[in-house]
């Protein structure tokens, strides 16, 4: 036996195992993602560009946490938050992800429509043509299909790198502002931070890359890799957010009064040139459409899980209506409120946020505590160090979550 | 009547003197073929849980009535192999054998059967689950989802609660029937289903199943198992399975089965995917051509060959080149002292290896074959390729699913309606 350094093996193994950490982080950075960040940039320059990194490091403690749950019990987390925790628990919990979800697709939709204006397309178009073609992809492809299909949109994110060296930022002052945390004690400061964290950490992707392990049928021996293809994941996720939040801060910072992800594009015309804001669009579009897939269809198979209803997009209306029921409700009101003439965008996207930051430091608990069940996870418990680490991060959401609520509760300009 | 678990857990036991003992956490059941029995009841003590025998329940109202003084209770402690229906059961995925599908048990319900109370059935519906919250629900349209107990087995990857409620109802069913269960489960499911299955019936199971399904499964089970369960399959269809795996992992199983099985299965490998040579089971009778019928019958007798490899008798010369074929009709009814080669056909249909597995589906359908004789470029008769191998391999696999599913809705309907 000759020893190699490279081996094709272990590139095969790898590439079986990638997949799940990934998409999901990467489906992350989705159309209100993308809108909070631009804000963010454009509202408060580089000075939000330190939260990258901690979110980063959050998001990989997090969903290794849910990788590893996945890989030890085989389970999806519906399925094991009801074992455990009982039925009012679960139905409690599928009831907030079930109206955060949807407040999220709602989003989605939003950011088709967006993007579309950006082109001079009408929402009345984009909207309608895109919830079907989302109900026509979930219904004809396999959801193994469309998970590949998934991962080659991933690429469109690649727009927002090149649209960030495009826009020529400042490099010292992003180096700096990245490595040196300033906080501002004002109201709008705090809603950002939490906007960013509630939509790059969501309760929803905990649920779906545990999922998509059980379904890849991942072992412990795979365990290392998975745990690669989380990290990659989530710098990747890192990444995006870094450049988007870069590229709207040195193009608008101080210069107009940005309030709409659609000025946001339409400011980078003059600033970045014509190429960085169509990029920018295609970007937006694509991460809009692949959340406007993914979200109903996999929060409908979660909430079936957890209550103990067929589900499946195998199986007919008669066989598993509530699954259709589900699915069906979150395009169409989705869809639906984006065509109530007149509505404005932005609290939708902020609305979507608070939601899922209430919901996350809930699931990031019941996560902990599965997780340092022995009997459960036999002796793939967490490690204390590990449970330091989450539980501070539990502590700083729920905090930030609470000054959220009472901030948004208070009548404000944001 | 009936009473749901849901309404019993929590009730208040209270003794003969309306007395508070506690109230109702679990109950242990015994687990029968089609009921299963409730032993006793279990309540908390001094955090501890306990159990007290069914047969001191008086009544069930709107408490949990016993019929002795609180003073002259003894509870026991909790065997290691009681299944408690709360613990066990409540809340956890099982089952349906008979609608071939897995559902999480909302709610349990109970009735006295034969003056015995027991578990009927397990509520796997929306009225279940609202019930557990304190919702109900009037009407619920469509299938109220409530099985019965005889139908379900329990799915617990934790062996323990395997070993406790055993009741092997999967390894009944048609394995056709277990490969549509399958694609309901997690691959980790799929593997402890396949490892409560018999070689034959897992072999069977997994020539039923999708692609995509036996290679989770064989992901996931032991090598050892594998190829213990390849051999109970025929050479084409343990081939097909084989080259579905990474070269190194289907040598390592072929190491493992008998030398005679990993040399056959070599021999089906060696041919490219789509050929006649693919699909051929290397396992025959053929004898020489200075046989009698007679001598031919008693080498049947002794080889005792499988049913589809007997349906004709091949004859061979010196060169073991395929000259004439008989069928067991024209073998048994001729004299038992004429030679085979004078009354055998010698004008045989016959399929070259090397050729498209669809020529042999079209011979076989033009001459209203059973079996087909496969040959070499030297007109050596190397394999058979009977009718199923053919329908399998040319009708496409939806269709097969499709008219299993549409067999039992048909019947599952014609039940109803009796």
């Amino acid at each position: 036996m000759k020893i190699k350094f490279f081996s094709w093996k272990a590139v095969l193994l790898f590439l079986a195992v990638v997949g799940p950490g990934i998409i999901t982080a990467n489906v992350d950075n989705d159309a209100s993602g993308i809108a909070t960040y631009s804000l963010a940039g454009a509202k408060f320059g580089y000075l939000l560009l330190w939260t990258v990194i901690p979110i980063t490091i959050l998001m990989i403690l997090v969903q290794d946490m849910a990788a590893r749950i996945g890989i030890v019990t085989g389970k999806g987390l519906a399925d094991l938050i009801r074992e455990n925790f009982g039925v009012k628990i679960t139905f409690l919990i599928m009831v907030g992800l079930f109206i955060a979800n949807l407040m999220t697709t709602i989003a989605e939709f939003a950011g088709i429509a967006v993007a579309g204006q950006i082109f001079g397309i009408s929402k009345f178009i984009t909207v309608p043509v895109c919830a079907f073609a989302a109900w026509w992809l979930i219904k004809r492809l396999k959801y193994k299909t469309l998970e590949k299909v998934f991962l080659i949109l991933i690429i469109f994110y690649l727009a927002y790198i090149i649209s960030g060296f495009l826009a020529k930022p400042d490099w010292t002052n992003v180096a700096k502002s990245t490595l040196s945390p300033t906080i501002k004690f004002e109201p709008v400061y705090f809603a950002f931070l939490i906007a960013i964290i509630g939509t790059s950490i969501t309760p929803w992707m905990q649920f779906y890359l545990q999922g998509a392990i059980v379904e890849k049928g991942l072992k412990i021996e795979h365990y290392t890799l998975s745990r690669i293809d989380v990290v990659m994941g989530s710098i990747m996720t890192g990444v995006v957010m870094f450049f988007i939040i870069m590229v709207t801060a040195s193009t608008m910072y101080g210069k107009s009064d940005v309030t709409d992800i659609g000025q946001v594009a339409s400011a980078l015309v003059p600033l970045a040139g014509i190429y960085a804001a169509k990029l920018f669009a295609i970007g937006l579009f694509f991460a809009a459409f692949l959340g406007a897939c993914i979200l109903p269809i996999s929060t409908a198979y979660f909430i079936c899980e957890g209550i103990g209803l067929e589900s499946g997009i195998n199986k007919s209306f008669d066989e598993a209506p509530q699954f259709y029921i589900i699915m069906g409700f979150l395009i169409l009101i989705g869809a639906c409120i984006l065509m109530v003439p007149g509505i404005s965008l932005i609290p939708l996207f902020i609305l979507s946020q608070v939601v899922n930051g209430i919901l996350l430091p809930f699931i990031v608990v019941f996560m902990v505590l599965i997780i340092n069940n022995k009997k459960i996870m036999k002796e793939y418990v967490n490690s204390f160090l590990m449970n330091i680490a989450i539980m501070a991060g539990v502590v700083v959401l729920t905090i930030l979550s609470v000054l959220l609520v009472i901030t948004s509760l208070l009548p404000q300009k944001v | 009547m009936i009473i749901h678990f849901s309404a019993l857990k929590g009730k208040s036991i209270v003794d003969v003197e309306n007395q508070f003992v506690s109230k109702l956490e679990d109950v242990v059941i015994i687990d029968g073929e089609k009921f299963a029995e409730v032993t006793a009841i279990v309540y908390r003590a001094n955090g501890d849980k306990v159990k007290l025998p069914w047969k001191l329940v008086d009544s069930l109202n709107k408490y949990v009535y016993l019929h002795i003084k609180k003073s002259a209770l003894q509870p026991e402690k909790i065997n290691q192999n009681d299944i408690l229906l709360s613990e066990h059961i409540l809340d956890k995925q099982l089952i349906d054998v008979d609608g071939l599908k897995v559902i999480r048990v909302n709610d349990i319900i109970m009735a006295k059967v034969y003056d015995k109370f027991s578990v009927v059935s397990v509520d796997a519906g929306i009225k279940g689950f609202a019930r557990r919250l304190g919702i109900d629900i009037p009407f619920v349209k469509g299938n109220p989802n409530i099985i019965p107990w005889e139908f379900v087995e329990p799915l617990q990857t934790d062996k323990n609660l395997k070993l406790k409620v055993s009741r092997q109802k999967i390894a009944k069913l048609h394995p056709a029937d277990i490969a549509d269960l399958l694609e309901e489960l997690s691959p980790k499911e799929r593997a402890t289903v396949i490892g409560s299955l018999d070689d034959q019936t897992a072999a069977r199971t997994l020539v039923e199943s999708e692609p995509d399904i036996r290679k989770s499964v064989f992901d996931n089970i032991k090598t050892l198992r594998i190829a213990a369960v390849l051999e109970k399959m025929s050479f084409d269809e343990a081939a097909d399975l084989l080259s579905l795996m990474p070269d190194e992992r289907a040598n390592e199983i072929l190491k493992l089965t008998s030398p005679e099985f990993s040399a056959k299965i070599a021999e089906v490998l060696g041919y490219s995917a789509g050929s006649a040579g693919r699909i051929m089971t290397p396992e025959f009778i053929a004898v020489p051509e200075d046989y009698t019928a007679e001598l031919t019958i008693n080498t049947l007798r002794e080889l005792m060959p499988k049913a589809e490899h007997a349906y004709y008798i091949y004859i061979v010369n010196k060169e073991s080149k395929l000259i004439g074929v008989l069928s067991m009709r024209e073998l048994v009814t001729s004299k038992p002292d004429r030679k085979v080669t004078e009354f055998m056909n010698n004008r045989v249909i016959k399929v070259l290896d090397k050729d498209p597995k669809e020529e042999a589906a079209k011979l076989i359908v033009k001459y209203n074959l059973m079996v087909l004789p496969v040959v070499d470029q030297f007109d050596h008769l190397i394999g058979i390729i009977t009718m199923d191998d053919v329908l399998a391999n040319v009708v496409p696999r939806s269709w097969r699913k499709i008219s299993y599913k549409k067999i039992r809705k048909r019947r599952k309907s014609k039940s109803a309606a009796k």
